[in-house]
């Protein structure tokens, strides 16, 4: 009797909550959030996101990849691939009208992008006594982050100081990529030569890994979150983290045929030497916010500004209903064009919480037809009273 | 009911979404691509100087007279007195006279075993004029002069002034290879005066133009294709196209690669070949030749080449599978 009175109470409460379906670490992060995760005292809780983006094939072709197991260059479209890669665990205690949360983060985000001249050389005729040209000088990006920090909050208002590492850092100066090919019927020479070269820092790549104490940069969130409305600062760097040394990374290849004396040579090299350079890595500043309200469904609206011009504006949906809330998302990553739809359903047995999403994004609203989808989950998992 | 109706219809779709994705993979992939690429293989110089020049040059020295033109034209002409007053000892008078004189003993008009190119030559069928005049308006006797072309006689009898085409035994000798030899002599018969004389003139012509009589190779040599033989794997058709095309030759020209063979006009071949002969093509040790093709027409003149890049220009599909 006692269990079906729990069951009922628990029942009865989960049915008429708010649903929060916003993790702290996810697309928008607000570390204010921990709060408001529905546990009143203690709480552990993991979450994760994965997702890649694509530009190489359509939908309409990916489609027909997988009816006929028939990968064919030719259908594609552009060589651009990005992926997300986030990771967190933290823990929460609330005693009155303070909080403490501890938290790790790894987080990152990459894109590669070769210039639309490669595919075309790729795709189109290749005609002799022509010169096919591409260069790009910003090709690459990538940044990931480990990061440690504790959520100091009062009521609704919170302070995080963190510390963080570069996991894997790829400098957007200095980045070269360049293809060349030409070919010519006087003199009978055809000529392929493709570099690339970036910098990058990463302390996995060291035989020791030592994270000093420069490496280790200091930073600080702040920001506010209630349950229907939120806004924070995050990146604000105190100490940037201070590398001593970076990797070089080259790879080349290039390869001649010549007609008059019959010769064919290529080479191939892929080499990344360490350099020693002193080199300064700061979180770049970030304005998330959100806002929640309960119509016949609870609604909210969120977005992110980066202080170096990236954005990202989206928007959800989800009704909680007995122990389920199922939920969609839309999101709009302005910085590279995808959209992303996001079909979950979090399962709340108070105690537990289990929120699980599919994530299907695309450079078109919709993933159909011309569009280039990619895939992605995500997971987060909470327990606490 | 309502709530729950919405949540089963939610999971529903969700599930018909997961679903959808969960497709039934393929055992194995096929990685393809295909694009037409035009490669460039080659360039060909062909100096048809290299063999002209020393024919003509032997020709020269050999005493010809040699006209630049397109042909270069061969000629000699001779002529020849008879003064009978050499021949006969004449005591004042009018003398009657039966007899035979030879004018020419076997001379060698052309050796062509020292022309250079002679085994060439020798196998075209050139338009040439190969004249005899005998003259002997001022006599009052009988006359007749006998010519000998290689021991073929041919016989001028007239007491006036007559001429002969003999060029069609000068194409036999050309075609035989031999020397040409010529004898003449004169048959007289009558009263002969010390001032009579006869003469006998010889002019021939070789314009270096004509038909050939069988395959003539002008160059042949190997070369090592075999680096496109892995390209050639993947090809679905191809063409060869020669590129910057000049042909100053000014005969026909047939270029032979293995079992292909591609006729260089005026205008540049372009001929499409399937998989297999590229592949014919693509050995370490590729003899090709050009040459003058039987029947075909040739000529010699100066400043005579070929010039062409070759490149080929084909389709090619890459398909490999990968198997899980």
């Amino acid at each position: 009797m006692k269990k079906l009175i729990s069951i009922l109470l628990v029942s009865l409460i989960s049915l008429f909550s708010f649903s929060n379906i916003l993790e702290p670490f996810e697309f928008i992060e607000n570390y204010g959030l921990i709060n408001h995760k529905g546990f009143n005292v203690f709480a552990l809780g993991i979450n994760g996101e994965f997702d890649f983006n694509q530009y190489l094939f359509t939908f309409e072709y990916l489609s027909k990849l997988l009816n006929e197991g028939i990968v064919d260059f030719n259908e594609i479209s552009q060589l651009v691939l990005g992926e997300n890669l986030n990771g967190s665990a933290y823990a929460f205690l609330k005693i009155g009208q303070f909080s403490f949360g501890p938290y790790l983060n790894t987080n990152s985000v990459g894109n590669i992008a070769l210039p639309d001249e490669v595919v075309e050389f790729l795709k189109n005729d290749v005609e002799i006594n022509k010169t096919y040209y591409a260069s790009s000088t910003s090709f690459i990006s990538l940044e990931g982050f480990i990061q440690a920090g504790i959520s100091l909050g009062y009521k609704d208002f919170y302070v995080s100081p963190n510390v963080f590492i570069p996991a894997v850092y790829v400098f957007p100066e200095g980045q070269s990529f360049e293809f060349k090919y030409t070919s010519s019927s006087t003199p009978p020479v055809m000529t392929l030569d493709a570099n690339l070269n970036f910098k990058m820092f990463t302390p996995f790549l060291s035989e020791n890994i030592n994270i000093s104490e420069n490496l280790i940069g200091i930073a600080l969130s702040v920001g506010y979150a209630s349950d229907s409305f939120g806004v924070a600062v995050n990146g604000i760097t105190i100490k940037p983290s201070e590398v001593e040394y970076v990797y070089d990374v080259k790879a080349s290849y290039s390869a001649t045929y010549n007609g008059l004396d019959n010769t064919f040579e290529n080479d191939a090299t892929v080499n990344y030497l360490d350099v020693a350079e002193t080199r300064q890595i700061s979180l770049v500043p970030e304005v998330t916010g959100y806002y929640k309200t309960n119509l016949f469904v609870d609604l909210s609206a969120f977005f992110s500004y980066r202080f170096d011009g990236k954005w990202m504006v989206g928007g959800s949906l989800s009704k909680k209903i007995l122990f389920f809330t199922p939920s969609y998302s839309l999101l709009y990553k302005a910085y590279n064009g995808v959209y992303m739809h996001i079909i979950g359903l979090e399962s709340d047995f108070k105690v537990l919480k289990f929120n699980s999403s599919l994530i299907i994004n695309s450079n078109q609203f919709l993933p159909i037809g011309e569009a280039k989808p990619g895939l992605g989950f995500r997971f987060a998992f909470n327990l606490g009273f | 009911m309502k709530k729950i109706l919405i949540t089963v219809s939610f999971v529903a779709i969700l599930a018909f979404i997961l679903g959808s994705c969960a497709i039934n993979l393929p055992d194995s992939f096929t990685i393809k691509y295909s694009n037409h690429f035009e490669i460039p293989l080659t360039v060909l110089h062909f100096s048809f100087d290299d063999f002209a020049s020393p024919v003509i040059s032997s020709f020269e020295s050999a005493g010809f007279q040699v006209t630049y033109g397109e042909p270069v034209v061969i000629a000699y002409s001779t002529s020849t007195t008879v003064q009978l007053s050499d021949y006969i000892g004449f005591p004042g008078f009018d003398v009657p006279v039966d007899s035979t004189f030879t004018v020419l003993n076997n001379e060698t008009l052309v050796e062509f075993s020292t022309i250079e190119g002679s085994e060439t030559i020798q196998n075209v069928d050139f338009n040439v004029n190969f004249i005899v005049e005998f003259e002997s308006s001022t006599t009052t006797f009988d006359s007749t002069l006998t010519f000998l072309i290689n021991g073929t006689p041919v016989v001028i009898s007239d007491n006036s002034s007559e001429t002969e085409n003999v060029s069609k035994y000068l194409k036999e000798v050309i075609k035989s290879g031999e020397d040409l030899v010529v004898y003449s002599e004169v048959y007289i018969n009558g009263t002969v005066k010390s001032s009579d004389e006869l003469s006998m003139n010889m002019y021939f012509e070789i314009p270096l133009e004509g038909t050939a009589t069988t395959d003539i190779v002008l160059y042949q040599d190997t070369t090592d294709m075999s680096g496109i033989r892995s390209l050639a794997e993947f090809v679905d058709s191809a063409t060869v196209v020669f590129d910057n095309y000049t042909n100053l030759l000014g005969f026909d020209t047939v270029f032979e690669a293995s079992d292909l063979s591609f006729y260089f006009g005026s205008t540049p071949p372009e001929v499409s070949i399937s998989k297999n002969d590229l592949l014919s093509l693509a050995v370490e040790n590729l003899p090709f030749s050009i040459k003058v093709p039987a029947n075909g027409y040739f000529k010699i003149k100066s400043n005579s080449y070929l010039d062409t890049a070759i490149y080929i220009s084909l389709d090619l599909t890459v398909a490999t599978e990968v198997t899980f």
